[in-house]
């Protein structure tokens, strides 16, 4: 009982000292109105290429109808129609737009070639260089041009190629139309088994990632305040026993208001998964950044040379770590990372267990490199 | 100004304390960087230097329909993007997924082409590797579905053309019917790109991918080199300060004389960063083009505004900082931010329009934006970039002299 009272005046202690710091507070304040303010703005229209349309023939109901599948549906593609072919190409080359759509003035009778020789050109692509969003763009265009190349096609079979002939165009439409599968054939999983998020935005994605980045600042932050409090001897009068836990003790209360404040950051925009989930999560992940950044201050003899490792560390994580894409880069290495574990138990139950494995890793690493680092002081 | 002098050279001396470090910090940095750059360009490389997606495929591969749709699945690829599809089943498809090994697994259920054609709803599943809200999961995701709206046209438009032919084509066997017209479409899908033509007029104007991610990471590169210069600041006494002005130093001569240092310190890195780039770049198979017509040394000299500008955003917060703390968060919150809205991390033009013009006006979005002038050979945001600085500058000044008058 003892133990725990001082446990919590320590720990008291150490927070209060962190929440006097205004730009400590500053930085608790402004993750959430960030994140407040980055949802707002991802519910705006966006996309990740923008397309300029253009209709040379305006009464071409065949083409009319695929720029309102473009430009209606809800897409990471952003398509624009434009007034003429002109425009299009001018948004194309000022970089208004990543590409441009043109569909020509004998849309229709193109398709309907199309179906029946296949040499027809229906649609001009205009783009300043090709790459990899563009290529996969143009799949896009297929699937909004398809129901109108599929009924040429249709019709072209059943008139000539079966022999039917002249067909009444409505009767055609009828048939063509009597097909009732309308639902998608694909649904969308995580390695979980549960439903993916298919409504997620991807401005907002990274977010976790950034505020799992922020909770291992603080606690490497907290790390250079210890340097600067054994060089200063803060703590000299306590019995070694008690004093070797202030170190992790520093970092936990560095990282766990920040904890609170990514928190609510996440909920804010929408990309926290079930509370009980983000709280377990949170339960490993926070000890575990502890336990690393006391690993890696007990492994640095001086201040400048673990200072100098944080923004080395930081963009490794950002590379190494899905926090923006998931590049799978030297697997063991981002293995070691308790944030690549943190970010994959949001999405994958293994990552728990693997957090956790982390967790117990780093115990004994930790308190094994505390004990040798005072041996070699000691020397 | 002879106590200003001693002041300047003694900042001067304390950065160069921090000299090794900075420099081991800029190596490690640029190291990094290029590693990933190196290891991504591999790993993303087949032999037709195609970006692959590798897929599992837990399905009857016995099936023939199967393996008619693999071929189609194949096919479904533009000038740089391949699939890859490996048949496995659903174990190793989830252990494969889970260390990242595949992008995403597509599971076709037994049966599955049979149920399509009798118009029954059995669907398959594409399992993400990563939860999918990022932005390749998302593309990889909307071609998925554009895949499932290429099937379903082309079902009911078989199933309409078998009703046909039972009503008023007796002669045919209305499978056969269907199944022929699968085949034709199966053409015209293999063949779609010769529907359109495609009119590449270049990057003149603007700039290529390689060239905007040469200037995002110059951008993040300096954003988060300051972080290691936390301990510089987060050792200076504020005492110190207010003795000074007593003394006749005032607080714009203090400020400046430790910007000057903290600016000696990234130009030397930013030197060693140069040095690295120039032997390291034309080994690795990244071209810029626009680095190649307008020369490394001129980009470096060009863009050291921006660098100046960065330095004296950086002092400011540090100043604005009252203890190491805060300072590393609130320069990590800086760089993450402003580096994620001034298009470093994403394309700028993945954002909404306010977003894309608020992330504009910000330091960082200036400093992309000059970055990328100067690229271009332009004069866009020069004068912002002055500006900037010289508001931080003074903005930082104001500060101290409040400061020490306390």
């Amino acid at each position: 009982m003892r133990s725990l009272r001082r446990f919590l005046l320590w720990y008291a202690l150490f927070t209060k000292r962190l929440l006097h710091r205004p730009a400590y507070l500053a930085v608790l304040l402004l993750v959430p109105l960030f994140a407040a303010a980055l949802s707002l703005f991802a519910r705006q229209e966006s996309g990740v290429l923008t397309v300029a349309l253009a209709l040379k023939n305006k009464h071409d109901a065949a083409a009319v109808a695929a720029v309102e599948r473009l430009t209606d549906g809800d897409s990471v593609l952003r398509c624009e129609l434009y007034s003429s072919e002109r425009e299009a190409r001018r948004a194309v080359r000022m970089g208004r737009a990543d590409a441009a759509w043109i569909f020509s003035a004998d849309y229709s009778d193109a398709l309907e070639v199309f179906a029946r020789d296949v040499h027809a050109r229906a649609v001009t692509v205009v783009e300043r260089e090709d790459n990899v969003f563009l290529s996969l763009s143009r799949e896009k265009l297929f699937a909004a041009v398809y129901p109108e190349l599929s009924f040429a096609l249709f019709s072209d079979y059943l008139s000539n190629t079966l022999g039917a002939g002249e067909l009444d165009p409505v009767e055609l439409r009828r048939y063509f139309a009597s097909g009732t599968m309308k639902d998608s054939v694909v649904r969308f999983e995580t390695v979980d088994g549960r439903e993916a998020d298919t409504d997620g935005q991807y401005l907002t994605a990274p977010l976790r990632g950034i505020m799992g980045l922020l909770l291992m600042l603080c606690g490497m932050a907290s790390g250079l305040y210890c340097f600067r409090e054994e060089e200063n001897g803060s703590f000299v009068w306590l019995p070694s026993r008690s004093r070797r836990y202030l170190p992790v003790l520093s970092h936990i209360t560095a990282i766990v208001p920040a904890a609170v404040a990514a928190l609510a950051a996440m909920a804010l925009a929408g990309v926290t998964v079930s509370f009980g989930r983000e709280a377990l999560m949170l339960l490993l992940f926070v000890p575990a950044a502890a336990l690393f950044c006391e690993l890696l201050r007990c492994l640095c003899p001086r201040a400048a040379h673990y200072g100098a490792l944080i923004p080395v560390l930081t963009v490794a994580m950002l590379i190494f770590c899905p926090v923006f894409l998931d590049l799978n880069l030297l697997a063991p290495l981002r293995r070691a990372l308790p944030l690549y574990w943190y970010l994959r138990a949001a999405w994958d139950s293994s990552g728990l267990l693997g957090l956790a494995g982390c967790l117990l890793f780093l115990i004994p690493t930790s308190v094994l490199a505390f004990f040798l680092r005072q041996r070699l002081r000691g020397l | 100004m002879r106590r200003a002098g001693t002041y300047l050279r003694l900042q001067f001396a304390r950065a160069l304390c921090m000299l090794p470090q900075m420099l081991a910090v800029t190596l490690a940095l640029a190291v990094l960087t290029g590693l990933g750059a190196l290891l991504l360009s591999a790993a993303n490389k087949d032999g037709d230097s195609a970006e692959l997606v590798r897929v599992g495929l837990v399905a009857d591969m016995e099936d023939p329909y199967i393996s008619e749709a693999l071929v189609l699945l194949k096919n479904m690829s533009g000038s740089g993007f391949s699939f890859s599809f490996e048949p496995m089943d659903r174990q190793t498809a989830d252990r494969l997924l889970r260390r990242g090994e595949l992008d995403g697994c597509a599971v076709i259920p037994e049966g599955f082409a049979e149920a399509l054609m009798a118009g029954e709803h059995r669907p398959a599943t594409y399992v993400s590797a990563n939860g999918g809200a990022d932005v390749g999961a998302q593309m990889t995701r909307e071609l998925v579905e554009t895949v499932s709206s290429l099937v379903l046209e082309t079902e009911n438009a078989v199933y309409g053309a078998q009703d046909f032919a039972a009503e008023h084509l007796k002669q045919y066997d209305p499978y056969s019917v269907g199944d022929y017209l699968v085949f034709q479409y199966a053409i015209r899908i293999a063949d779609r790109s010769r529907l359109f033509v495609l009119d590449t007029i270049g990057t003149v104007g603007a700039l290529s991918l390689q060239g905007y991610y040469l200037c995002g990471l110059t951008l993040l590169f300096l954003l988060f080199w300051s972080i290691s210069c936390a301990p510089l600041f987060s050792s200076r006494s504020r005492e110190l300060g207010r003795i000074l002005q007593a003394q006749g130093l005032p607080a714009v001569l203090q400020v400046l004389s430790e910007y000057l240092s903290y600016v000696f310190l990234m130009l030397l890195g930013l030197l060693a960063l140069f040095a690295i780039g120039a032997a390291v770049l034309p080994r690795l198979s990244l071209r810029i083009p626009e680095l190649e017509h307008i020369g490394a040394l001129r980009f470096a000299f060009r863009a050291l505004p921006t660098a100046l500008m960065i330095c004296a955003l950086q002092f400011f917060l540090f100043e604005l900082a009252d203890g190491t703390v805060g300072g590393v968060l609130l320069q990590f919150l800086n760089a993450a931010v402003q580096g994620y809205l001034a298009g470093c991390f994403y394309p700028s033009s993945f954002f909404p329009d306010a977003l894309r013009n608020f992330g504009a006006v910000l330091p960082a979005g200036v400093g992309m934006s000059r970055l990328r002038s100067v690229l271009l050979e332009e004069n866009g945001a020069a004068a912002a970039v002055w500006v900037w600085m010289l508001g931080f500058l003074l903005f930082a000044a104001a500060l101290r002299f409040r400061r020490n008058r306390r």
